[in-house]
């Protein structure tokens, strides 16, 4: 009986219970039967009623009494009581019956054609308004579904948009990288041809090493899109020997006359051990370098440090860990990016892409290692790289 | 090139950029070109020669005192000497306020040769012309 409706009968005499299920029953509702209001007020609880016929005259808890309650339950407020009632013997006070919140009074002996007719209408009175709260459920549900789709849609559209910012700033990261290498060639091109275009041209010397230097940028430049290309595919990574300390070195030969320009000074604590080949992507390794040494340089000038120095340190612990350590004097890392630095596009510096600390982890990370910033107590800020020692392995295939 | 003012001009290109420094440094030494070479604004302000005729070519973005930040320096110590801006990020409103205040030129890296020259030689012949307007007995 899914769609039945409820009604609740109360009476306390169970051969009024037969006579009124007699009567109603050709509605083939569901009815519910209670002999005391008590057990009524019990019953209001667990179902929802299209009607109560309340019987007035009950031992314990009258029907005037129980309609009060009844209606002082806020959920019940509205829902049609309406009182059986011996008018003679029960002398009840009607007026009093339907301020408690009657909807009619029947009185007995109760008239079949009456009660079902005034029931009837209070069965479709529920109904339809079932109805109409189902369909307006079912709109509010279409509603909220519609504002739901409109708020992914959005959601994509704010997923696009960061894609659509991430490529934006990749590709201004590329072309800033290629600029540089760029600019060298072309403006070594357009001296060769100056030169070669003098018919009293003498200094081949200088051309060829023009060339020369024109030719290694092209190289860096294929290096540099080679790099992007392997931090978007996140590539596999190439092991080879590599002595750490002297990586270190040339790295920093390679910085020297940017660092030195600025008065920086650069002091080595490196590790004996380490001057024996370990395992290692020898080019991340020198990204990872090149990339931090700048930074403190950046952040040396930037911050006007007296006596800016970095000192680079290397280690190889007791339990095989490889640390390299970078400090410098400057004025440290803020404290709101301490902790995601190494995210993509988290950046201090005020036109830094925030891309550089980012490949640093991941190559780092693509060799089991870490990488953490921290700031040093006396001022300056510390990248300390952990990295697993490995060593050439023994010749296979024995 | 340049050949009738080539003898008592300069370039100074200022740029955090060595080998850019550099392949610029080559190329105008192949055309017979003076130039000086600065890593940082502030060395070049510590070192270059007001009176000297020539004109600067500058980077806009570099680290500690950037291109711009210079060029305010430049005006504030009552310098005429002109200034060309490159950049690798050029976009039309960085190029209006270098325009702005008060830049020769503006130039895309990497440097079209012919407008760079160009520039360079009207760069020169307009800060002759400031200098012989100020100073005409000089």
């Amino acid at each position: 009986m899914e769609n039945s409706v409820s009604i609740l009968v109360v009476d306390d005499l169970p051969e009024n219970h037969v006579a009124m299920e007699a009567i109603l029953s050709k509605f083939h509702q569901n009815i519910i039967f209670a002999h005391s209001g008590t057990q009524a007020l019990r019953l209001i609880l667990q179902h929802e009623f299209a009607v109560i016929l309340l019987d007035v005259n009950m031992p314990g808890l009258n029907g005037l009494e129980t309609a009060r309650i009844i209606r002082s339950r806020e959920k019940n407020n509205y829902t049609p009581i309406i009182f059986l009632t011996c008018l003679d013997r029960d002398q009840i006070d009607i007026n009093e019956g339907y301020s408690i919140g009657a909807v009619d009074f029947i009185f007995k002996p109760i008239n079949p054609i009456i009660l079902s007719s005034k029931v009837k209408v209070f069965i479709d009175l529920f109904t339809k308004s079932t109805l109409a709260f189902k369909l307006q459920e079912e709109l509010e549900n279409r509603k909220k579904a519609e504002i739901q789709s409109i708020n992914q849609k959005r959601q994509l559209d704010i997923a696009e948009l960061n894609r659509f910012t991430a490529i934006k700033e990749l590709t201004s990261a590329i072309s800033h990288e290629l600029t540089q290498p760029l600019t060298s060639i072309s403006n070594y091109i357009t001296g060769s041809l100056h030169l070669l275009s003098n018919p009293d041209f003498l200094k081949k010397d200088s051309l060829i090493s023009a060339l020369e230097i024109a030719k290694n940028e092209t190289y860096r430049a294929g290096e540099i899109l080679h790099r992007i290309k392997n931090f978007s595919r996140k590539k596999h990574i190439f092991f080879e020997n590599v002595v750490l300390n002297n990586l270190i070195m040339n790295i920093v030969s390679l910085l020297e006359d940017r660092i030195k320009s600025n008065n920086i000074n650069i002091n080595f604590t490196l590790c004996d051990k380490l001057n024996m080949p370990v395992l290692l992507d020898k080019i991340q390794i020198e990204q990872v370098m090149i990339n931090l040494l700048k930074n403190s340089k950046e952040a040396l000038i930037n911050s006007k440090t007296k006596d800016p120095t970095i000192k680079i340190e290397t280690l190889l612990t007791k339990s095989n860990k490889i640390i390299i350590e970078i400090k410098d004097n400057g004025p440290g890392i803020d404290a709101s990016v301490l902790n995601n630095i190494f995210d993509l596009y988290v950046t201090t510096k005020e036109k830094g892409i925030g891309i550089g600390l980012a490949i640093c982890r991941a190559a780092i990370e693509a060799h089991r290692g870490n990488i953490i910033a921290t700031n040093n107590l006396n001022g300056g800020a510390i990248f300390k790289i952990t990295l697993p020692l490995k060593v050439k392995e023994e010749v296979e295939n024995v | 090139m340049f050949e009738n003012i080539k003898k008592q001009s300069i370039l100074y290109i200022i740029d955090d950029n060595v080998s850019v420094c550099k392949s610029l440094e080559w190329m105008f030494d192949s055309i017979g070109f003076q130039t000086k070479t600065f890593n940082s604004a502030k060395h070049f302000l510590v070192e270059f020669n007001p009176n000297q005729i020539g004109c600067a070519l500058v980077d806009v973005r570099m680290p500690g005192m950037s291109g711009l930040e210079l060029q305010e320096e430049i005006h504030k110590r009552n310098i005429l000497l002109p200034i060309i801006f490159m950049t690798g990020h050029a976009d039309s409103e960085l190029a209006t306020q270098c325009k702005e205040l008060g830049a020769f030129d503006f130039l895309e890296k990497p440097i079209d040769s012919k407008k760079l020259f160009i520039s360079i030689e009207n760069a020169i012949n307009y800060h002759c012309g400031l200098i012989n307007a100020l100073d005409p007995a000089d």
